[in-house]
């Protein structure tokens, strides 16, 4: 009996503990994430990857820090201008994304991030690598729609492709603005899973539709 | 159970939930200054205790400042981009903890110097590279051709359009030799009809990795005095794959199967090649007939195997055909040739880990080559004549390479060819040269630093045939100056064996030795951020070159070259343009073969300019490119001279524009480019020489048969549809 009441006890207090500990993940979590989408230079983006590269340290079984620290390196690339700066940043961020990857297999979000990172790679040496890259890359999001076809991100995502591709390639104005448009509408209704979980893109794709209705 | 117990039983989760409260009575403030070894301040740094979410981003000036409430020992991190972490132990006990952490530069491939001396990279692998692959295809005068690409580079000759191969710096075409995968590749230009130059016969996209060394280069190859041209070929593809090619000279198909799982692919490529309807097109002088024309198959097997390692089959075979009449009123001279070749060319290769420290590189190969010519002169005392020309090698190499350290590694191995030479004519009877030829070497590439490296290496010969041995030695140094730019340089002994083709007559009683030269290159080298700077200055001394005076052959020779080399590339300066300008200045003499004299040779003019680019205008998927080649006069034989004016005429100067379109698109999901290229759109004159009459009153230019060439093609390939295994394979 005294046993029982002791495991029970002690079964408790580990449970607390790792209650607090999972408190104070999110609570980091929320910390790193909150306004993010006022960001505006490569120093603020690159101070944020290290805040969720430090938690994913710190977590090494959660998913989300990775794939954050992979999206802020997205971003990081999308401003850097020094070329000889760009393939690091783009090796970081696929380093990450894989990580995601592997700890939250078969993840929509995940793909769709894959997919931005694909495209790093290709437009680092877009000669060599677009042909190269170029089917994967599709394919990625191809796999992002199937896995979550409510993910708002994967048709956007999907939207943007056929933006800029050009038409001799597959790109497709029309189904572009069909596609940001079907993000729109699955973004209004979505919900993440957790208040931690990705929720980005909603203001973005609005203006990317405005763009593409344009032509 | 008394209370007491009980009380304690309880009270332990609260017991257990107060400490880290407790510790947070003694929070410590980390800060300091991140900078580099530079001591330039680590922007954006990323400073943390290991496991804990504690931490700060270093700004602008590298300070950074953040509280924890850990304590006792910990861990310090300090990460930043290109730099290598700094782990610091700490004992953390409240109040204020200083840091100022100085980064290292992390070793990377960008930052370890190179051996640059004599040599141009073309690899998508490594970073530091002049060229890519894909360059040699999109180069303008090179109509797709890896040769015609490095006529771009310095050091080598643009206006040999009369004779195959490539002429470095004051050496002949057959001082350049080729090897694929290690091994030497006996004939690696189409058979050539007389005064007109043969194409590669290798297509560029076999190769993952192109190393073309215009002197000093390795003790790993041999058999060269100018130059190497070292050709690695592709791994397994990213996917299976079709290929389908139309041009106004010909077409071709191909197939390649990739098995993901197994890591194995095959192929075959099988081509057809037929120059009559453009002949008939374009008028060429002389009469060709039988018009060019070419039958080619390659076959491909590729294998992983254990230790990350890569078997590769490749084999080769062509059948061509090609012939001409000249009828020549300044010299009243006809002279018909007919020429029939097979060519078969094998390379079995495997290169792989034994161990961690140990690499292999072994390889087999096999070619055979038979030329049979018939020849007819109207006006000399040579009939109808008809020649057979065959050779075969056979070949194995070994070379094991062991790494000491990060950088340092040391090679050494061996290797074997049985080479046969076979010469039949009617009237001289058959003759045959069989060598056995061996060479053990050995090199080391010491890295002191990773800004200094030292490459010493030793190669010892043998040819049974020349009853000859012979050791070269061969050093490069490379000293990186700052964070772009290096200097390097290399000195070395070459050997090579005479020309066979001077063997051929049997009135030659005794074989001359090897002919061996010495090199000494200076190399500088910039590249940052898409613009490439080179100069290079070398001396080269020729001796023991064969001569053939006097009905005999001695290794009584001798020459020199020097000259100085420029070479700028840039992809950013004008936008989205990328061009590249080389200049070369040779100055050279030689004694050698028939000269009675030491004198500039034919082959090698003194300036020669090219001017390359490229621009992509990605809305229109279109590529377009120029190469602009200009070179001063080649010496060339006039019989009206005296002695003492040996070769001392020029040909006029040479200059060629060529210009080519490619436009990139997809038919019915076939990623299909359309290609158009022009040599010599200005229709300039370019004369390689002259031929004599007899008695030297009258004679004839040697030009291309065509002052134009046009070409128009269709390529298109297709992966076969495995996007569910690629998909499945990511995960």
């Amino acid at each position: 009996m005294k046993k029982i009441l002791l495991i029970a006890a002690l079964t408790g207090v580990l449970a607390s503990v790792a209650t607090a500990q999972n408190a104070k993940y999110v609570q980091a979590m929320e910390k790193a994430l909150a306004g993010m989408d006022t960001l505006k230079t490569p120093e603020e983006w690159l101070a944020r990857s290290n805040s969720f590269e430090r938690i994913a340290q710190k977590e090494p079984g959660e998913w989300l820090p990775a794939y954050y620290t992979a999206f802020c390196q997205v971003m990081v690339f999308n401003m850097e201008k020094d070329q000889s700066k760009m393939e690091p940043v783009c090796a970081k961020a696929e380093l990450f994304v894989h990580r995601a990857d592997s700890l939250s297999p078969n993840n929509s979000e995940v793909y769709v991030l894959l997919n931005m990172v694909t495209t790093l790679r290709i437009r680092l040496n877009p000669m060599v690598n677009g042909q190269k890259l170029g089917p994967l890359a599709g394919l990625y999001l191809e796999k992002a729609q199937k896995l979550d076809p409510g993910n708002p991100r994967a048709d956007m995502q999907q939207g943007l492709s056929l933006y800029f591709t050009p038409p001799q390639w597959g790109g497709d104005k029309q189904k572009a603005v069909e596609l940001l448009d079907s993000a729109r509408q699955k973004f209004e209704t979505y919900r993440p899973a957790s208040s931690i979980h990705p929720n980005w893109g909603k203001e973005a794709n609005l203006r990317f539709l405005e763009m593409a209705k344009k032509g | 159970m008394n209370t007491f117990t009980r009380f304690r039983l309880f009270a332990l989760p609260f017991v257990l939930l107060f400490i880290p409260a407790a510790a947070a009575a003694q929070a410590t403030t980390i800060r300091g200054r991140v900078v580099t070894q530079d001591k330039l301040p680590a922007v954006g740094a990323n400073i943390y205790l290991r496991d804990t979410y504690d931490g700060a981003t270093s700004d602008s000036e590298g300070n950074f400042s953040f509280d924890t409430e850990e304590t006792g020992p910990q861990t310090l991190l300090v990460i930043y981009l290109g730099f290598d972490t700094a782990v610091q132990q700490v004992t953390l006990k409240g109040g204020v903890f200083e840091f100022n952490p100085v980064l290292k530069e992390a070793f990377n491939e960008m930052k370890l110097v190179v051996i640059s001396a004599g040599s141009f990279e073309a690899s998508d692998e490594k970073k530091v590279t002049v060229l890519k692959p894909l360059d040699i295809v999109t180069t303008a005068s090179a109509g797709g051709d890896t040769y015609g690409a490095l006529k771009t580079l310095p050091g080598t000759q643009v206006s040999s359009g009369d004779q195959e191969g490539l002429f470095v710096r004051g050496g002949t075409g057959s001082e350049a030799p080729t090897y694929i995968d290690g091994l030497l590749v006996r004939n690696p230009f189409f058979s050539s009809t007389p005064d007109y130059a043969a194409r590669g016969r290798f297509n560029p996209f076999l190769f993952k990795g192109t190393v073309f060394s215009t002197g000093g280069y390795s003790a790993l190859y041999g058999q060269g005095m100018s130059s190497a041209l070292i050709l690695d070929t592709q791994d397994l593809p990213d996917r299976s794959s079709g290929s389908l090619a139309v041009s106004s000279v010909g077409v071709g198909f191909g197939h390649l199967k990739l098995w993901k799982k197994k890591g194995r692919s095959a192929g075959i490529n099988i081509n057809y090649t037929n120059l009559a309807p453009y002949f008939w097109l374009v008028k060429q002088i002389p009469d060709f007939s039988p018009k060019p024309e070419f039958v080619g198959t390659e076959t491909f097997f590729r294998q992983k195997t254990k230790g990350n390692g890569m078997l590769k089959f490749y084999g080769y075979y062509n059948f061509g055909r090609v012939g001409f009449r000249t009828d020549s009123p300044e010299t009243g001279e006809q002279f018909g040739f007919k020429l029939h070749n097979n060519n078969v060319y094998t390379n079995l290769s495997w290169a792989g880990l034994a161990g961690e420290k140990w690499k292999i590189n072994a390889g087999l190969s096999y070619s055979y080559d038979w030329n049979d010519i018939s020849t007819s002169y109207n006006t000399g005392f040579l009939a109808p004549d008809t020649f057979a020309f065959r050779n075969s090698l056979a070949q194995v190499r070994l070379v094991a390479t062991r790494y000491l350290g990060r950088l340092t590694t040391f090679r050494f191995g061996g290797e074997y060819q049985y080479g046969a030479d076979i010469f039949e004519n009617p009237v001289f009877g058959s003759s045959r040269l069989d060598d056995h030829y061996s060479a053990v070497f050995a090199e080391t590439d010491w890295y002191l630093t990773t800004r200094l490296v030292a490459r010493t290496g030793l190669r010892g010969e043998y040819s049974a045939l020349l009853a000859e041995a012979r050791l070269s030695p061969r050093v490069s140094l490379a000293y990186k100056l700052g964070r772009s730019d290096q200097v390097s340089f290399a000195w070395g002994h070459f050997y090579q064996k005479g020309d066979s083709l001077l063997r051929w007559n049997n009135q030659y009683a005794a074989l001359p030795g090897f002919q061996r030269a010495e090199h000494f290159i200076l190399n500088y080298q910039y590249i940052y951020n898409d613009r490439t700077f080179r100069i290079e200055g070398f001396y080269k001394d020729y001796d023991r070159l064969v001569t053939t005076r006097d009905n005999r052959l001695a290794n009584d020779g001798d020459g020199y070259a020097q000259g100085i080399e420029l070479f700028y590339r840039d992809k950013k300066t004008l936008p989205a343009i990328d061009f590249w300008i080389s200049y070369s200045w040779l100055d050279t003499k030689r004694r050698f073969q028939w000269y009675p004299a030491s004198a500039q040779p034919t082959f090698a003019a003194n300036h020669v300019v090219t001017l390359v680019g490229k621009k992509f205008f990605p809305k229109i998927r279109t590529g377009a490119g120029f190469t602009y080649s200009y070179s001063t006069g080649r010496p060339y034989f006039n019989p009206n001279r005296p002695e003492s004016e040996f070769l001392a005429d020029r040909t006029p100067d040479y200059h060629n524009l060529s210009l080519n379109v490619n436009y990139l698109t997809t038919i019915k999901g076939a990623f299909t480019v359309f290609v158009l290229g022009v040599q010599n759109v200005l229709g300039a004159e370019q004369v390689f020489g002259y031929r004599y009459s007899a008695d030297g009153a009258t004679r004839q230019a040697i030009t291309p048969a065509a002052r134009r060439f046009f070409f128009v093609g269709a390529f298109a390939s297709w992966g076969v549809d495995r996007r569910q295994e690629i998909i499945d394979n990511q995960n």
